[in-house]
C-alpha cells in the first residue's frame, strides 16, 4: 500500500513536472527521488547511524547484527533504543524492513547493491561505500545521508565543526607522529587483518601524520582494504607503532607473544604496540567514530 | 505384487502432494514478521482489508515457489546421478556442478568486479555446466565405467574447490560477500526475476525426465544387460546426464550451493516406494520440494531477524540423515 502511494506520488511528480520530493539524491547505484520531509528511515551499516546521529535523527530499523549494544552509548544517548533490529548486516531480513514502512533504506555498496532493485521495492534506497571507503569519503557520504534527510544546513554545520575537531587533532598529532609509522589491525582467535592505507583507518593515521610501511601488492586487480597477515608478513610490514583491536581473547596477536619474529617487532621492542576497543575502530566509521579514534590517538601519542 | 507396489505409491503420491500444499502455505505464514492467515488471504487473493503485499507477494510467495522448483530439480538430478553411477552416494555434487559454479561465480567476481549482481547466476550456470561436460569428456575418453565417471567427478570438483578455496583465502573475505551467501545455498533477496529465469525450463526438463524414466531403470541393470535389451547406452547415458546437469546447474544457480538436497531425496524416496524410476522420481521430486521449502520458511523463521540459509539447514538435517543411511545399510537392497 505505501508502495503503491509512492508509485502514484512518482507519477504526479512526473506529470506535473513539479518536483514534490526533497530531491534527486545520486549515489553508489543510481539516482534516487526521495520524498520531502522522510520520518522512517531504515539503515545497514554502523555509518550511517553516525551520520543520522551528528544530527539528532533516530532510525526506525538498523541492521545492527542483532545485537543491540554494537550501537554504541555514544550514539543511543542521541537516536535512543526504540529501533528494530533488521538483522545481519550480510544479509538483512528484507520482511522486517517491510513491514517497518520506511521512506528512506540507506544500504552499504559492497554489502548490499544485490539487494538494490529489492531495497527500492520497499522504498527509495541509496547506496553509499561504507564498507570500502576511506576516511574523507565516510565525512562526503555523511553530505550525501543530510541531504537525502532534508537536513542539508545542520549536516553541513556539523561537518564544519567536525572538521575544525580535526583539524585541532591533526595541529596537535602531526608535530608528534613526525617520522613515525604507525599499522592498525583487527585480530580474532584465527588471523589478523592489517587495514591498508587505503581503508578508513589506514587514511586516518595518514591524516594525523603517520607513514605506513604497508607496501601494495603486486600484480593484484583491485586495492586491498583489509589484508589477511600472517606473523610472518608482519614482520615485514614492521611499522614503529602497532594498534591492534582485537575481537578475540586470547586473540592470534596474543598467541604469538614470545616468538622471536613478534619480539623482534620494532614497536614490541620499543613498547609501541596498544590495544584499541575492536569494534569501535573496525565497524564504526563517520564523525562522532573518527573522533573517538583521534582521542584514542592522542591516549596512545601520551604514553 | 505389482499391484501392491502401484497401489502404494499412488497413496505415496498422493500423501506427499497434500503434504506440499500443506507447507507450501505454512511456507507462507512463517518468516521474521507475523502476519495474521487474515490478512495472507487478503493479500493472496487482492481482497478488502490489510494487507502486507511487500512480504507475502514480492518475498514469501516467489521465494517459496523458487524453493519448491529447485528443490524438485536437484531431487531429480540426485536421482538420475545416483541411477547412472550405479552409486547410492552419488549426487549433483558429484558430477561437479556446485564446484564449477562456485568456481565460476568467484572467478567473474575477481576478474570482473564491476560486473552487475544480476548476472551472478547465468556466471553460475554456465561454471556447473562447463566443469560438468569437462568431467564427461575426460570420462568419455577413456572407457565410460560408471566408476570411472564418478572418480573424474571427484577429481575435477576437487580441483574446482581448490581454486575456490585459493580465492577466498588470497582475496578479502568482505569483497567477496555476496559470493559467499551465494555459496550457502541462500533464498534470501530471491524474488519473481529468478523464479521466472528458470522455472519454465526446469518444468520443461523435468517433464522430458519423468518421460525418459524406464531408460534409468534399464540402465541400472548395467551396460551389457541394457545393451543387450536394444539400447544406445552411451547416447542415452549423455541424455540423462544432460538433463541433469542442467536441472542442478540451473537450480544452484540461483539459490546457491543447496547442500544434501540431491542426495537425502532420492533416498527417502527410494525407502517410500522403492528404486523403481517411474515412482521414485516423482516421489522424490515432491521431497526435495518439501525439503526445501521448509528450511527455507525455518531459515528465515527460527532466529528472527537473523537469517539461516536454506542450504545450511538442509546440510545440518542431511549429516545426520547421511549417518542413518550408513547404519541401515540392509535396507538399501531395496533400492
Amino acid at each position: 500500500m505505501k508502495r503503491n502511494i509512492f508509485a502514484v506520488f512518482g507519477l504526479c511528480a512526473a506529470l506535473a513536472t513539479t518536483p514534490l520530493s526533497a530531491g534527486e539524491i545520486t549515489h553508489e547505484a543510481g539516482t534516487t527521488d526521495v520524498p520531502d520531509d522522510v520520518q522512517r528511515i531504515v539503515v545497514l551499516e554502523f555509518s550511517f547511524i553516525d551520520a543520522l546521529a551528528s544530527v539528532g535523527v533516530a532510525p526506525v530499523g538498523i541492521a545492527d547484527d542483532n545485537k543491540r549494544d554494537r550501537v554504541i552509548p555514544a550514539y543511543t544517548d542521541i537516536i535512543g533504543d526504540e529501533w528494530i533490529s533488521v538483522g545481519t548486516r550480510k544479509t538483512p531480513s528484507l520482511e522486517v524492513i517491510a513491514s517497518l514502512a520506511p521512506d528512506l533504506i540507506i544500504a552499504d555498496k559492497t554489502r548490499h547493491s544485490a539487494a538494490y532493485d529489492t531495497l527500492s521495492e520497499i522504498a527509495p534506497t541509496i547506496v553509499l561505500d561504507s564498507l570500502g571507503g576511506d576516511y574523507h569519503d565516510s565525512v562526503a557520504q555523511m553530505a550525501v545521508i543530510g541531504e537525502a534527510i532534508g537536513k542539508k544546513d545542520e549536516m553541513d554545520a556539523r561537518i564544519t565543526q567536525h572538521k575544525a575537531t580535526m583539524d585541532a587533532y591533526v595541529s596537535q598529532l602531526k608535530p608528534l607522529s613526525e617520522g613515525l609509522s604507525a599499522q592498525f589491525g583487527v585480530t580474532n582467535a584465527t588471523g589478523l587483518w592489517l587495514h591498508a592505507p587505503v581503508s578508513y583507518n589506514g587514511s586516518l593515521l595518514e591524516m594525523f601524520g603517520f607513514d605506513s610501511t604497508m607496501k601494495p601488492a603486486d600484480g593484484d586487480v583491485y586495492e586491498k582494504v583489509y589484508v589477511p597477515t600472517t606473523l610472518e608478513q608482519l614482520s615485514e610490514v614492521n611499522p614503529d607503532i602497532l594498534i591492534f583491536g582485537a575481537y578475540a581473547n586470547p586473540s592470534q596477536v596474543d598467541s604469538w607473544k614470545g616468538e622471536t619474529l613478534f619480539e623482534d617487532l620494532t614497536a614490541v621492542k620499543s613498547e609501541k604496540v596498544f590495544n584499541v576497543t575492536a569494534h569501535n575502530w573496525s565497524r564504526l566509521r563517520g564523525m562522532l567514530a573518527a573522533e573517538m579514534t583521534a582521542a584514542d590517538i592522542v591516549e596512545i601519542m601520551k604514553q | 505384487m505389482r499391484h501392491a507396489s502401484s497401489t502404494r505409491l499412488i497413496w505415496t503420491l498422493l500423501g506427499l502432494t497434500f503434504a506440499a500444499i500443506a507447507v507450501f502455505l505454512w511456507s507462507l505464514s512463517a518468516g521474521a514478521v507475523h502476519i495474521p492467515i487474515a490478512t495472507i488471504i487478503n493479500t493472496l487473493f487482492d481482497l478488502d482489508g490489510p494487507k502486507q503485499s511487500f512480504i507475502i507477494n514480492k518475498s514469501r510467495l516467489p521465494r517459496s515457489l523458487l524453493a519448491f522448483c529447485t528443490g524438485g530439480s536437484l531431487a531429480l538430478s540426485g536421482a538420475i546421478v545416483q541411477a547412472l553411477l550405479r552409486n547410492p552416494l552419488a549426487s549433483p555434487k558429484i558430477i561437479g556442478i556446485n564446484s564449477g559454479a562456485a568456481l565460476g561465480v568467484l572467478l567473474t567476481f575477481i576478474l570482473a568486479p564491476t560486473l552487475n549482481l544480476n548476472w551472478l547466476p547465468v556466471v553460475a550456470a554456465c561454471g556447473g555446466i562447463l566443469a560438468a561436460a569437462a568431467i564427461f569428456t575426460v570420462a568419455e575418453i577413456a572407457t565410460v565405467s560408471p566408476a570411472r565417471l564418478a572418480l573424474v567427478g571427484i577429481a575435477i570438483g576437487m580441483t574446482c574447490d581448490a581454486a575456490v578455496d585459493f580465492i577466498l583465502a588470497t582475496s578479502e573475505l568482505y569483497e567477496v560477500s555476496a559470493p559467499l551467501v551465494w555459496m550457502t545455498g541462500s533464498l534470501w533477496n530471491r524474488g519473481w526475476a529468478h523464479l521466472n529465469a528458470v522455472w519454465p525450463l526446469l518444468v520443461g526438463l523435468s517433464a522430458i525426465t519423468l518421460l525418459y524414466s524406464y531408460r534409468l531403470d534399464l540402465i541400472r541393470l548395467g551396460t551389457a544387460q541394457a545393451t543387450s535389451l536394444g539400447l544406445n547406452v552411451r547416447r542415452e547415458r549423455l541424455v540423462l546426464l544432460a538433463l541433469a546437469t542442467l536441472l542442478a546447474a540451473l537450480s544452484v544457480s540461483v539459490v546457491g550451493v543447496l547442500g544434501f538436497v540431491g542426495l537425502m531425496a532420492p533416498h527417502i524416496a527410494r525407502q517410500m516406494v522403492g528404486g523403481t524410476h517411474r515412482g521414485l522420481l516423482p516421489v522424490a521430486m515432491l521431497v526435495g520440494a518439501i525439503l526445501v521449502v521448509v528450511a527455507d520458511a525455518a531459515g528465515r523463521a527460527l532466529f528472527a531477524p537473523l537469517e539461516v540459509s536454506a542450504g545450511i539447514l538442509t546440510a545440518m538435517f542431511g549429516a545426520p540423515f547421511f549417518v542413518f543411511l550408513l547404519l541401515s545399510n540392509t535396507s538399501e537392497a531395496r533400492g
